[in-house]
């Protein structure tokens, strides 16, 4: 489902600005923090982006998001390069996020963010919203809701996988990577969720 | 329960609107700002003593042997300095002393000693120069014994010029003390 032009800015980061960021991963083991502050500010938005999609809540994703890059300058040393810097850092977050849902599994709530305004004119989102489904009567905060508590009730693993996959449009192959397992159990996980999500969403999906 | 996958378009537009799900203004300028804080924080080293100090324990945890012969060591300096410094105070060589330096017996002297550290121009020009720490020479022996003549000269002052608005200050240079038999 991920489309070639997600694949490809996927692909291109990694390949691109390799030279420079590893550059930055030596200057910044070596104590320099503006370089770990340029590596901060290169993948802040995508490792929040995750920590957000998998809690479903703005001040734990915050929360994590200041600990995976302090964890991560502490654990610079040990930082070996055989996968990217980012790979390397998504797994923290992935791991935090993880470790958090399952402590707080019985107490979640949503702090949802606020929608940008560019989604009322997204076609897609205009073309569901058009169509003759409950989704006309509903607003898209309303959506944005329903959205969100149908994946808080998802297992980690499904909720992961849906979130690297078909919100963050990361390949199969990057997700395995990221996640440990092969790509076929990535499929099936991914097949799986987007089940469990049809049937939690099955008004505004009829 | 479960729906068939015809929905599954339909569900791959619905998680679009994930992706317009945006922090709050401002927030991505002020993070890297606060991770660097916290990483100052928390990752800065400790205070040279306090790493000593702490690595210090840590090898008494580890080395009780090293722990008992610091101990013993220590006790051993006590008790050997122990009477030493008990006999110094009666050899009834004048005041005590810290280090050769001598100690202000009146309050008169203590005052001067501090006016002299805040502002030394001050103390040049108003302070005595019996008062002055530096050139203190402690009494002679047998000064107020019969027959001691204490010879004086007179203190020796030159001229400065003027000097942040002080005209005609003057300006202790030396002063010269001699004892006679």
């Amino acid at each position: 489902m991920t489309t070639k032009l997600q694949e490809d800015q996927v692909r291109s980061h990694r390949a691109g600005g390799g030279e420079e960021e590893r550059a930055l991963v030596d200057s910044a083991r070596r104590g320099n923090l503006e370089a770990y502050d340029a590596l901060v500010r290169r993948h802040q938005e995508r490792i929040y982006a995750t920590l957000y999609h998998m809690t479903s809540n703005h001040e734990d994703a915050a929360d994590l998001t200041q600990e995976t890059f302090v964890k991560g300058y502490r654990a610079l040393k040990t930082f070996k390069g055989d996968s990217s810097f980012f790979t390397w850092l998504y797994r923290i977050a992935v791991n935090k996020a993880i470790n958090l849902l399952k402590r707080r599994r019985n107490r979640h709530h949503l702090s949802l963010n606020d929608l940008d305004h560019h989604a009322e004119q997204d076609p897609e989102l205009v073309e569901l919203l058009s169509e003759q489904t409950p989704f006309r009567e509903a607003g898209l905060s309303e959506l944005q809701t329903r959205l969100n508590e149908a994946l808080q009730k998802l297992s980690e693993e499904h909720r992961m996988v849906v979130t690297l996959h078909d919100i963050q449009g990361l390949p199969h192959e990057e997700i395995a990577r990221l996640t440990g397992c092969n790509v076929g159990t990535v499929r099936s996980r991914l097949f799986y969720a987007r089940q469990q999500l049809q049937a939690h969403l099955a008004d505004y999906l009829k | 329960m479960l729906q068939p996958p015809d929905h599954e378009d339909r569900l791959r537009r619905l998680l679009s609107l994930k992706r317009y799900e945006c922090p709050p203004p401002g927030f991505f300028e002020q993070l890297p700002r606060q991770i660097r804080l916290r990483i100052e924080r928390e990752c800065r080293p400790r205070p040279s003593l306090t790493a000593w100090w702490r690595r210090l324990c840590l090898e008494w945890d580890l080395k009780p042997a090293l722990a008992g012969a610091a101990l013993i060591a220590a006790g051993g300096v006590y008790f050997f300095t122990l009477p030493s410094a008990e006999q110094s105070p009666s050899n009834g060589a004048g005041p005590a002393t810290l280090a050769g330096s001598v100690l202000p017996s009146t309050k008169a002297e203590v005052g001067a000693g501090l006016l002299a550290e805040a502002n030394p121009y001050v103390a040049d020009t108003n302070a005595s120069p019996s008062l002055r720490a530096r050139g203190y020479q402690p009494p002679p022996a047998g000064l107020f014994q019969p027959g001691f003549r204490l010879q004086i000269d007179r203190a020796a002052y030159e001229s400065v010029p003027a000097f942040s608005g002080l005209s005609n200050a003057a300006r202790v240079t030396t002063l010269h003390r001699q004892t006679a038999p």
